[in-house]
């Protein structure tokens, strides 16, 4: 994405030409492309349409192409209020020439229909087709790659990589971004664990199977919690044999908060596990440590996608 | 004969003198030295009390963060820029105090199945050292340094490292995470330096192994 960027000082004159889809217009247009600062037809031919798709009047724009929003953008930096705004995801649309709409810079109006004007236009930086199976080369340029590109999630391939236990379930990791926990085909309980499934029945609680992915298993469940006469949850012992989580907080023994002070959880006592949280973008960094009297070895982290920025809870 | 009295008199008190004196300031320096000593002693042995007693216990963490540690960098740099290239896997590794005791390493002994660069032999086992980790401060407390973005790695996973010299027994990766790259099954090779795109997701890179590894010793042999 080259060039300087040169605002138009002026607002552009609409085409009364104007196709019935598009039903409002951009009056105040940045271009980043200084080849377009002496461009006022195309400008002047554009229209902004419901919920942020733009076109041209027939044949009057045989070089540019503007496709329908395929991803929602929040209104962040760029549109100051608290209202989504659309993404065009313009270079979406391989073969053509075209500008893609990465932003307004003014407010929003609540449902989006109307308002973002000063829209910022900049070339496409780059119009291929996305290749679903080439290890994670993102080729449209949408910020998804591979199996977790929308256009792909329906190839064989991704079908294969994302959904082994075939629940109909992607996978919950990063190359298939779904909401299936467990999607190994050689666990037998893995068909009844995905995103969307329930966790509500005396059966369900005592599986040892977190069969609805949200995280906590059975009894550490609230939802089993609630069933009356399911999990009896009472004071966690610090010091048992059998590691039970008697408080159901997920966190038997010494690796429970109320374990801190008891004798047999002080440091050096025995080999003990401890978890450490970072945020690192949109990801929860969870760091496994092993330690005992001699101190304490790094094991392995996991990166849990959070879906928007991660804030740790001091 | 009364002067030679006077003499061995005189002689005997300048003496003796000299001794209580010097006697005296070796006292007084050793009871100081001590003194110091104790008062370090207790320090080190008693952090509680220079801490509340309500502070005590649990993990204390702290984040460390380095701007080289979100700025890819291309292989050729770090072919140049390396004290060494290696492959191999970490066998074993421990927690400490960096040198200057104020923040925490994981330091690994990574055994070297391959040489790429540098002086090294294959099998050797050499240290290396990577920021952050968890150590024990003492009474129940710890310290975690945590590195948000620099993936450490994991015993028994094997690894092209980029090596940089930290001093005469200890190397870290060259460019942070940048310099380390997991492989995963002899297929894939995935760096360990991670940009993210504007909305915090990770721009994901995965190199094939066989033409990663490749590229490396084409131009060892070059």
């Amino acid at each position: 994405l080259g060039g300087n960027f040169l605002p138009l000082s002026k607002s552009i004159s609409l085409s009364n030409s104007s196709p019935s889809s598009c039903s409002a217009q951009i009056s105040n247009l940045n271009v980043q492309d200084p080849s377009l600062k002496n461009a006022p037809v195309i400008a002047s031919l554009l229209f902004w349409q419901v919920h942020g798709s733009l076109c041209c009047a027939a044949n009057d724009c045989p070089n540019y192409s503007w496709v329908k929003p395929k991803r929602e953008a929040t209104c962040g930096p760029i549109c100051q209020d608290e209202f989504q705004t659309y993404d065009t995801g313009a270079c979406h649309s391989p073969g053509f020439s075209c500008f893609q709409i990465v932003g307004a810079t003014r407010p929003c109006s609540t449902d989006d229909t109307i308002g973002c004007t000063n829209w910022v236009l900049t070339p496409c930086a780059n119009q291929e087709e996305e290749v679903c199976d080439d290890q994670g080369f993102d080729e449209d340029n949408d910020g998804n790659a591979d199996c977790r590109d929308s256009d792909c999630q329906n190839t064989t391939y991704c079908q294969q990589l994302c959904d082994k236990d075939n629940d109909g379930h992607q996978a919950a990791t990063f190359e298939c971004n779904g909401d299936d926990c467990n999607d190994d085909p050689n666990d037998p309980k893995a068909p009844i664990m995905y995103g969307g499934n329930t966790e509500n029945t005396a059966a369900k609680c005592t599986d040892d199977v977190d069969n609805d992915c949200g995280g906590p298993e059975d009894c550490v469940d609230e939802t089993c919690r609630a069933l009356e006469g399911v999990c009896n949850c009472t004071t966690e012992v610090c010091d048992d044999q059998g590691n039970a989580d008697e408080d159901c907080d997920g966190l038997p023994n010494c690796t429970d908060d109320n374990c801190t002070t008891h004798p047999a959880c002080e440091i050096g006592g025995g080999g003990e596990t401890y978890t450490s949280y970072s945020c690192f973008g949109q990801y929860l960094v969870t760091t496994y440590y092993s330690c005992n009297a001699e101190g304490c070895t790094y094991m392995f982290e996991t990166w849990e996608y959070m879906g928007s920025y991660c804030v740790l809870n001091q | 004969m009364t002067q030679k009295l006077k003499k061995h008199v005189l002689t005997t008190v300048v003496i003796t003198l000299a001794a209580v004196t010097v006697t005296g300031s070796l006292f007084y320096v050793t009871n100081v030295f001590s003194q110091v000593e104790q008062k370090s002693a207790d320090l080190i042995k008693s952090p509680e009390a220079a801490e509340p007693e309500n502070k005590r216990g649990g993990i204390r963490t702290r984040s460390k963060s380095d701007p080289v540690w979100t700025q890819p960098v291309n292989t050729q740099t770090l072919i140049r820029q390396s004290d060494g290239i290696v492959v191999g896997a970490a066998l074993s590794n421990r927690c400490l105090y960096s040198n200057d005791a104020f923040e925490v390493k994981t330091l690994y002994d990574f055994k070297i199945n391959e040489v790429i660069k540098g002086n090294f032999r294959p099998d050797e086992t050499i240290k290396v050292s990577l920021p952050g980790g968890l150590i024990h401060e003492g009474y129940g407390s710890m310290l975690q340094i945590a590195t948000p973005g620099f993936r450490k790695m994991k015993n028994n996973v094997n690894y092209v490292i980029f090596l940089k010299k930290t001093n005469q027994q200890e190397f870290t990766s060259l460019r942070g995470p940048w310099g380390i790259f997991e492989i995963i099954n002899n297929d894939f090779v995935i760096p360990y330096g991670h940009t993210l795109d504007n909305q915090g997701r990770i721009r994901e890179q995965r190199f094939n192994a066989v033409e990663f590894l490749a590229s490396l010793r084409n131009r060892r042999e070059n």
